[in-house]
């Protein structure tokens, strides 16, 4: 039986967690004060040495990011991405709604690290509760002095703005989310330059996600050690998994990294809904590769073990799905995202998404034929490995999951089966 | 410089050009939509993906600067087949409207199908996303959505070339789409360059739409008569008629564009056009007409010819040879009465005349004004339409003799008691010098229309028939004597042209 | 009868130019202005992005792409209750599908459609990031969550007073 590893989820369980009272009679800001008190490099190097990786998704070394900032820079942005919109994650919310403060604390640290005097919180439009949270909560720290001219009595300022998306998946692309704060369309820029290099109005920008950021005043109170003594050698610290679908329990359980995705699926989350049979399972959000239930029940929550399956832990958006699920309708689901949130801007996935949703739906509806499925094939391998960002790369890996796990229901859908030559 | 391999052989190019750049100048084209050298580079359309050693994905050459050690590959397999790729989707939802566009003939899309796709259609024609047709963006610009490849090409010119954001892509994904403002149009006066470089059907000239096959232009190198910028342009004609005037890319005057006005000032070379001789007793033949010329300059007591800022350096220096050939005591005078317009930081002149440095530099610019106050007995005006810019100088013309030597029935033209035609810029060589003391040589494209001839042979005729020696073999002996005459025309401007603009 | 141009409230003015020094450049307010537009004025018309276009320096075109380019700025008409039903994976898993088509037919509209007197628009929207509470809907600025056709029903049956 696995149990959960409550380190960010700590003071949620409190009355009025979000409200500043609260937060600090439980701690809160304690890290931030010591960490204003210690060089900035000091920060970058605790940092580094906890191995805490990007929680967003592509699970990048966050010190590591930090010190790609170059040495002489005369100004330095730090981004929160707080875009949640990755299919079956809700875990940035839950910080946002539950302990904002958590997420500030982390802010500040970061900005004194990094030498930030301004941080622009980029939160996705949908987002009611957790903005009025959020903002409630900023108004607070610049009241009690944390944020503003004077950050926590350190004689330097950190500001923070938070700025509202209105309705697009691909601002939580790095670049993408900067555009859109500059005003322009949500539309990743090309790579090089990094942001660390040209970034925010051409400075260079850190950008973290929401949950990166709240794993920092643990790791700066506690110690690189402390933080490394939770979960694995390359996945140190916890996980704040969402867990959905066809489970008895949804939500948001905080484990640490290693522990079995059986035990996170049957013993935190109640198990499949109405004690059915596991069919499928999606580890980090819907651009991770599906899995069978033997892949997903052999596998543990974190970066490697789940990569050496062909998946990803990515943003730990755990979609569960029961033995009543039809995977094309599935794939229907995820295709038409997909084509809803392009941004158009390259040939290969602007006209590629759109193509292969039509056909994906084409034989979920039962009027596909076996050349369609061919063609579905060579589009997702055709949309790779030749565009601005990796979209394409996270339409393409549910695409291709899909049909080579679940063929058999593929097949069976078309309309010229009865002519096809593979037996079932 | 910085050493770099193109396809397997060590090359050297000056620091800071892209890929395009630079392996074309070793002939080395690589297919491109979205890239234009005078526009910001955005890798859009990945058609120039090219393959670079020790990176796994394929860069776009477009926004890749050369680096000293760089290997490139631009014609290994995975390119060719991600340039076919490429085409694929691009032609996903393109319109079968090759039958109807007029963009056939100068289209990327097919160019780069026939070089680079050749790939059967996987698409059912039901299957394409239908947009919006004919939709009219301004008074020189057409746009057809459907055939739109979203390169952004036009909304990058309007925004960095131009200095206005007029032309935005709406919408998102496979939805997006070029637009105005709804309601509005293209206002900025250098609108029609987003003709010239969208590479496919999706901007057209209002202007030129329907009107000719283009493989049955024939076309030439000219400059554009509307200002004292000397634009480089290709004037384009079908049936001896021209039919529409595109900008040349001379990176030193006016970089790949031309002005909305420039562009449409042609038709007065189709139009209006003096075909004969005409006198007070009717048509002549040219002779004849030479003949009528002598005549009236003889009888007269006083005689002024005028020059005009709109002749050729060439035919200005054949009217003062013919000055001191044949009417010594004539007074000689060049001037403009055209009324300027606004000029701007971009390419317009307010001077709306191609060769007022030309005529300054031959000596011929004066007082034109107080030169026909002294009511010469005889006027004879080489290519200037004062009466047109004046109409009140008509009074001091009252019961004076006007010869002119017209292209077009223009106002002068019909009060002179005889008009000879003459050739338009479009049909004889010339040179003209532009605000910056630049000399450029156009080139006809159309043959004489109807009995008109170059002025400096309509020179030769009256001064023989005045009894005077006046002759050049050719065209080239007459610019010969031009330059050698006035060094400080200096020697014609070769026209650099821009670079990767084939498309 | 002429309608007026749209004009900022002075308060609102106020708290744009405060919002102004917080930003290096003009255009980077944008979103932040659209937001107060839609608020302010129900919706995003063409005056308003005309509006908008003067307040942050820049053309009513570039405003134009991107209220077209993002989904939440309404653009045809104002309306009173945006709903915005979830229709992605997770809440298609627990029934999303069919709150969807019951709000269809009590609606009387598709998705994608507005009632003719502007009172509610039915949107078939992508991940609210409420997997774990799914079946679930935004309207206007409210989730509403582990949903029943049942929780609906009483929902409408206050929006339809």
């Amino acid at each position: 039986m696995i149990a959960e590893t409550i380190l960010l989820k700590a003071r949620m369980v409190n009355p009025d967690s979000h409200a500043l009272v609260s937060a600090r009679a439980a701690g809160a800001y304690r890290a931030s004060a010591k960490a204003l008190a210690e060089e900035p490099e000091e920060i970058v190097r605790l940092v580094k040495d906890s191995g805490l990786r990007g929680r967003g998704g592509a699970g990048f070394p966050t010190g590591l990011k930090w010190t790609f900032l170059p040495k002489n820079r005369d100004a330095t942005y730090l981004c929160v991405n707080a875009d949640e919109s990755e299919p079956g994650t809700f875990k940035d919310r839950l910080i946002l709604e539950k302990d904002p403060h958590l997420l500030i604390e982390g802010i500040v640290i970061a900005c004194h690290a990094i030498r930030c005097a301004h941080a622009y919180l980029y939160i996705r439009g949908e987002f009611c509760l957790p903005y009025e949270r959020i903002r409630a909560a900023a108004a607070e720290a610049y009241a009690a002095g944390l944020l503003g001219p004077n950050a926590g009595g350190s004689g330097q300022p950190i500001d923070l703005t938070i700025h509202r998306g209105a309705g697009a998946y691909i601002c939580g692309e790095e670049t993408a989310l900067l555009n859109s704060i500059e005003g322009k369309k949500g539309q990743p820029r090309m790579k090089p330059p990094f942001p660390t290099n040209v970034g925010l109005f051409g400075k260079p920008t850190v950008i973290n996600n929401v949950e990166t950021l709240a794993n920092l005043p643990f790791i700066v109170e506690n110690g690189p050690d402390a933080y490394r003594a939770i979960g694995t050698e390359k996945s140190p610290g916890t996980r704040l998994m969402s867990v959905s679908g066809h489970i008895e329990k949804p939500g948001v359980y905080e484990v640490a990294h290693g522990v079995p995705m059986r035990g996170l699926i049957e013993d935190l989350a109640g198990g499949v809904r109405g004690g059915r049979k596991l069919k499928a399972l999606i580890p980090g959000g819907s651009s991770t590769p599906v899995l069978t239930a033997e892949e997903a029940y052999a596998v543990n929550v974190d970066f490697e073990s789940v990569q050496a399956t062909g998946s990803m832990l990515g943003s730990g958006g755990c979609i569960v799905m029961d033995e009543t699920t039809d995977m094309v309708w599935a794939l229907d689901k995820l295709a038409h995202f997909y084509a809803h949130e392009s941004c158009g801007q390259c040939t290969p996935c602007r006209e590629g998404s759109g193509w292969i949703a039509e056909i994906v739906q084409k034989i979920a509806a039962g009027n596909g034929t076996r050349k369609d499925l061919e063609k579905l094939e060579s589009l997702a391998a055709q949309i790779v490995g030749n565009t601005i960002c990796v979209f394409s790369d996270a339409l393409a890996m549910p695409v291709v999951s899909h049909v080579t796990k679940f063929r058999a229901e593929f097949e069976a859908h078309l309309a010229d089966r009865a002519s096809s030559s593979a037996a079932p | 410089m910085a050493k770099f391999t193109l396809n397997g052989v060590e090359r050297e190019v000056p620091d800071g050009i892209n890929l395009i750049e630079a392996a074309l100048l070793f002939g080395v084209r690589i297919p491109h939509y979205c890239y234009h050298p005078g526009l910001s580079p955005e890798g859009n359309c990945r058609m120039c993906a090219v393959e670079i050693e020790g990176i796994p994905k394929l860069q776009t050459a477009c926004t890749t600067l050369v680096a000293d050690g760089m290997v490139v590959h631009t014609e290994s397999e995975k390119v060719i087949r991600e340039r076919t790729e490429v085409m694929e989707f691009l032609l996903r939802n393109h319109p079968i409207d090759c039958p109807i566009c007029d963009q056939a003939g100068e289209c990327g899309l097919q160019k780069y199908y026939m070089e680079h796709g050749l790939h059967d259609s996987r698409v059912a024609v039901e299957e394409k996303i239908l947009k919006r047709k004919r939709v009219d963006l301004g008074p020189l610009v057409v746009l057809d959505s459907e055939r739109c490849i979203l390169c952004s090409r036009c909304v990058r010119f309007c925004d960095e070339i131009a200095g206005v954001r007029e032309l935005v892509l709406a919408n998102r994904g496979g939805r997006s789409e070029i637009t105005t403002f709804p309601g509005r149009t293209l206002e900025n006066p250098y609108s029609g360059n987003v003709i010239d470089i969208c590479p496919v059907g999706a901007l057209t000239s209002k202007d030129f739409r329907f009107k000719v096959r283009v493989w049955f232009l024939k076309t030439a190198g000219s400059i554009c008569p509307g200002c004292e910028r000397g634009c480089n342009i290709y004037i384009e004609q079908y049936q001896n008629e021209v039919q529409r005037i595109r900008p040349r890319a001379n990176l030193d005057v006016n970089r790949w564009w031309i002005c909305d006005d420039g562009r449409l000032d042609y038709k007065w070379i189709n139009r209006d056009r003096l075909l004969r001789a005409e006198g007070e007793a009717g048509a002549h033949s040219p002779e004849r007409a030479d003949e009528e010329a002598a005549r009236i300059l003889r009888e007269a007591g006083s005689v002024l010819l005028v020059a005009s800022p709109r002749s050729s350096n060439e035919n200005l220096f054949a009217l003062k040879r013919f000055r001191d050939a044949a009417l010594p005591r004539a007074a000689l005078v060049g001037g403009s009465f055209r009324k300027p317009w606004e000029g701007d930081r971009i390419l317009k002149r307010p001077d709306r005349n191609p060769n007022r440095k030309g005529m300054e530099i031959l000596g011929l610019s004066g007082d034109l004004e107080g030169a026909l106050r002294k009511a010469p007995d005889c006027v004879l005006v080489v290519e200037n339409d004062l009466l047109g810019d004046r109409p009140d100088l008509a009074d001091l013309l009252r019961g004076k003799k006007l010869i002119a030597l017209a292209s077009n029935r223009d106002a002068t033209a019909e009060k002179a008691a005889l008009r000879i035609p003459v050739c338009t810029y479009a049909e004889t060589e010339g040179s003209w010098t532009n605000f910056e003391g630049r000399t450029q040589a156009f080139h006809p494209v159309l043959k004489a229309v109807g009995e008109s001839r170059p002025v400096f042979r309509v020179l030769e005729g009256i001064a023989r028939a005045l009894g005077a020696s006046l002759e050049w073999s050719d065209f080239g002996a007459l610019r010969e004597e031009t330059f050698q005459a006035a060094p400080a025309l200096g020697s014609l401007s070769p026209s650099p042209g821009g670079g990767a603009h084939a498309l | 009868m002429k309608t007026e141009k749209p004009r900022w409230s002075a308060a609102r003015a106020e708290e744009i130019e405060a919002l102004r020094r917080r930003y290096p450049t003009d255009h980077a307010l944008l979103l932040p202005v659209l937001w107060m537009a839609q608020r302010d004025f129900g919706w995003i018309s063409h005056e308003v992005m005309e509006l908008a276009a003067e307040t942050c320096r820049t053309s009513p075109a570039h405003v134009y792409s991107l209220a077209t380019f993002y989904t939440m700025f309404e653009l045809e008409k104002p309306i009173r209750y945006h709903i915005q039903v979830c229709n992605n994976l997770s809440c298609s898993l627990t029934g999303s599908e069919g709150i969807l088509a019951h709000l269809e037919k009590r609606l009387g509209i598709r998705a994608g459609e507005a009632t003719a007197d502007g009172r509610f628009r039915l949107t078939a929207v992508e991940c609210l990031a409420s997997c774990g509470t799914g079946p679930a809907m935004q309207v206007n600025d409210a989730y509403y969550e582990n949903l029943t056709l049942e929780t609906v029903d009483a929902l409408l049956e206050e929006w339809m007073k």
